[in-house]
């Protein structure tokens, strides 16, 4: 059993920049390649995931793009409609409650309507299933949001329990912190080696395990760079008496000692850390993503 | 003329997606100024409360507080009372900086100041500004109002915008730096306040509450709602007592409205001010550029100023070094200078490729790359650090 293994529903997030939807197209990739039926979700994003594979565009709804891999790129207004029509079940009276513009303006104010619709659609999709009795994904993974929208998001359904009285949203509340609680829920950090990035993820950490209830599976320390030169060697006369070449060992150290100084940080947590390469790419692409994928796939005790 | 961001504006507003080290920037901008001379303040609104750690402060509330800074060593002072007049309580200090006056001519460092705001707190102080008490008590006591500061969409925003102000026009500073939360799209903090006045406006209530409510007492019942096909459905998605909540919560802001809609004329004044500025901060990332020349074109579109493109942590490229000088190492030292080389080529020609990108969106607006510092370099260090590449350009 690995870190990542059992989890159904992962949320992949940490600060921005991180290397969070690289990281995500990764797993997806992998677990589509195990075969397993794999749904790759973004949230109200500007949809840059699927160029990244070579395809157009995630549809609004999960559509196959390539064997055993599903997109979504979950919208609010498709959401709301679909989430209200469940409801309802007679598009004319969603169209007259729902399409008029004071209810439109209402509903932003609703506390985190966005959120709860979005979310909803993504837990709903968790736990669907096919006429057969088997769900109908078997891993779902999540492009979240960065750290602090990510936490509110999540949060949702407490914020809700908290704030509405009983009723229809309060039971939706119920029923989607359940889901997030779920053993087989889990986040996965992405963290960087410098010092903001590593307290980012530790205050994440602290966040999803406090306020949502949420199980964090591993972190996972992007662009670490492993030490290259000795301490002697970087007095060595050969090198000192050269600022440029010295310069560069210096550089190339610094990055070294803060990856490690990074690492031993997030250690101090009991999720396991795991060490990503710095994976060159200027123009991220399939092949890099791939790459990506195969480094994680050797890493003892992740996937 | 020529215009820098640091010597002329008063007012910056530095906005970007996340992770680009925003905070960061905003008080090094800050920082410079107030050692250029002029009494400086940035604000973060930040959620990941980063600007204390930046500071090498631990605690640092929603009053603006006075960093005392002693070469790469930065205290904290809280200013006794600053909600009545953090200035006055200033001049001793003022005064002893301008006996630390450079030999150079150099005018003498100005304070610099760092508040973080708390978007709650503010929002209380707002409202306790436009209401009248027994207003102010049922406000407080909705229910919607007490989640309102971190799940009302742009809230976080419009208070920001609305502090801005506050700082600006109550206060002297020279300069006033604003960071803003993380946006993919700059509309989100442009239009925090539009939104804002939309909630507000007694139209909502007006049609889809009022006609059901027992008129001209508080304590709503929303009983006649079953007559009413809006409520009704709505009811069946949020339950008849969160909207009877939600309605009382809007009439009672409603009456705000006035105060709100002039305060919004106000902001959007400063906003478009030609002593205002924003200043987009970004990384040198393909996926960013995008972003950047959505940034601009909104801005323009919008006829306000920007100031300056930041490219933060750009590495820049490497100088050539002969072979003659890796001949004279020992070999396996040579060797792992190569591999160095390689790792820190590789960062500088990705950096380069999506740097090009950003410059050609720039046209006419100063572009500013701003180098990866050593990351091994406490916050402080790289804060200073920061502040003398600003001090060093106009």
């Amino acid at each position: 059993m690995t870190a990542l293994s059992l989890k159904r529903l992962l949320f992949i997030s940490g600060k921005g920049g991180t290397g969070k939807s690289s990281v995500s197209t990764a797993l997806a990739l992998y677990s589509a390649s195990l075969k397993a039926k794999t749904l790759l979700v973004e949230l109200n994003a500007p949809n840059r995931l699927a160029p990244l594979l070579g395809h157009s565009s995630s549809p609004a709804e999960p559509k196959l793009v390539e064997p055993h891999l599903w997109m979504v790129n979950l919208q609010f207004q498709s959401a709301l409609k679909e989430y209200a029509l469940m409801v309802l079940k007679y598009e004319p009276i969603y169209r007259t409650v729902f399409e008029n513009r004071w209810t439109q303006r209402l509903l932003r104010f609703i506390p985190s309507i966005q959120e709860l619709v979005l979310l909803g659609k993504l837990l709903h999709h968790a736990r669907e299933k096919t006429p057969h009795g088997q769900y109908r994904f078997d891993k779902i993974i999540v492009d979240a949001p960065a750290t602090g929208h990510v936490t509110r998001l999540l949060s949702i359904p407490s914020l809700l329990l908290r704030t509405v009285p009983p009723g229809a949203l309060a039971d939706d509340a119920q029923w989607m912190n359940a889901s997030l609680q779920a053993p087989t829920t889990a986040a996965l950090l992405v963290s960087l080696p410098s010092e903001m990035a590593v307290q980012e993820t530790l205050e994440l950490h602290h966040a999803l395990s406090t306020e949502v209830h949420m199980n964090v599976a591993a972190m996972l320390l992007n662009r670490f760079v492993p030490p290259l030169f000795e301490e002697s060697e970087l007095c060595h006369p050969a090198l000192t008496s050269q600022a440029q070449l010295l310069q560069l060992a210096q550089q190339q150290h610094a990055l070294a000692t803060a990856s490690k100084a990074a690492f031993a940080r997030l250690s101090q947590l009991p999720t396991p850390t795991f060490k990503l390469p710095h994976i060159p790419f200027a123009r991220p692409t399939r092949q890099a993503i791939l790459t990506l994928a195969e480094h994680m796939r050797e890493m003892e005790g992740l996937l | 003329m020529s215009v820098g961001p640091l010597s002329s504006m008063e007012v910056l507003i530095c906005v970007g997606p996340g992770g680009v080290g925003k905070t960061t920037l905003s008080a090094a901008l800050a920082l410079a100024a107030a050692t250029r001379g002029r009494k400086s303040l940035v604000c973060t609104i930040d959620p990941a409360k980063r600007l204390a750690q930046a500071l090498g402060l631990q605690r640092l509330g929603n009053q603006e507080a006075r960093c005392c800074l002693q070469q790469h060593k930065l205290e904290i002072q809280a200013a006794p009372n600053p909600q009545e007049n953090p200035c006055a309580e200033n001049k001793g200090a003022e005064n002893k900086d301008a006996q630390n006056k450079d030999a150079g001519g150099q005018p003498p460092m100005a304070s610099f100041w760092a508040m973080m705001l708390d978007t709650k707190h503010a929002w209380d102080e707002l409202i306790s500004t436009h209401a009248t008490p027994s207003q102010k008590t049922r406000i407080f006591n909705n229910r919607f109002y007490q989640s309102l500061s971190n799940s009302l969409a742009g809230s976080q925003e419009y208070i920001a915008i609305e502090k801005l102000w506050e700082l600006k026009m109550r206060r002297d500073y020279g300069l006033v730096v604003l960071d803003t939360p993380p946006i993919a799209n700059v509309l989100d903090f442009l239009d925090a306040p539009s939104h804002l006045l939309g909630f507000l406006d007694t139209e909502i209530s007006k049609h889809l509450f009022l006609p059901m409510l027992s008129a001209g007492r508080w304590g709503f019942r929303l009983w006649k709602a079953s007559n009413n096909l809006f409520l009704k459905t709505l009811s069946r998605f949020t339950g008849i007592q969160t909207l009877e909540q939600l309605s009382e919560f809007l009439l009672s802001m409603g009456q705000l409205y006035e105060g709100f809609r002039t305060r919004a004329r106000q902001t959007q004044n400063l906003l478009e001010a030609p002593s205002t500025a924003f200043v987009v901060v970004t990384t040198p990332h393909p996926e960013r550029v995008s972003e950047v020349e959505h940034f601009l074109e909104t801005l323009e579109k919008r006829k306000l100023q920007t100031a300056a493109v930041l490219v933060n942590q750009t590495h820049l490229p490497l100088e050539p070094h002969s072979r003659e000088a890796l001949r004279a190492l020992p070999k396996t030292l040579a060797k792992k200078i190569k591999l160095a080389h390689q790792t820190l080529r590789q960062q500088a020609d990705e950096d380069a490729y999506a740097l090009q990108k950003i410059q050609t969106l720039c046209h006419n607006i100063p572009l500013k790359i701003i180098p990866a510092l050593d990351s091994s370099h406490s916050e402080l260090k790289r804060l200073w650090q920061l502040s003398l590449i600003f001090q060093n350009s106009p």
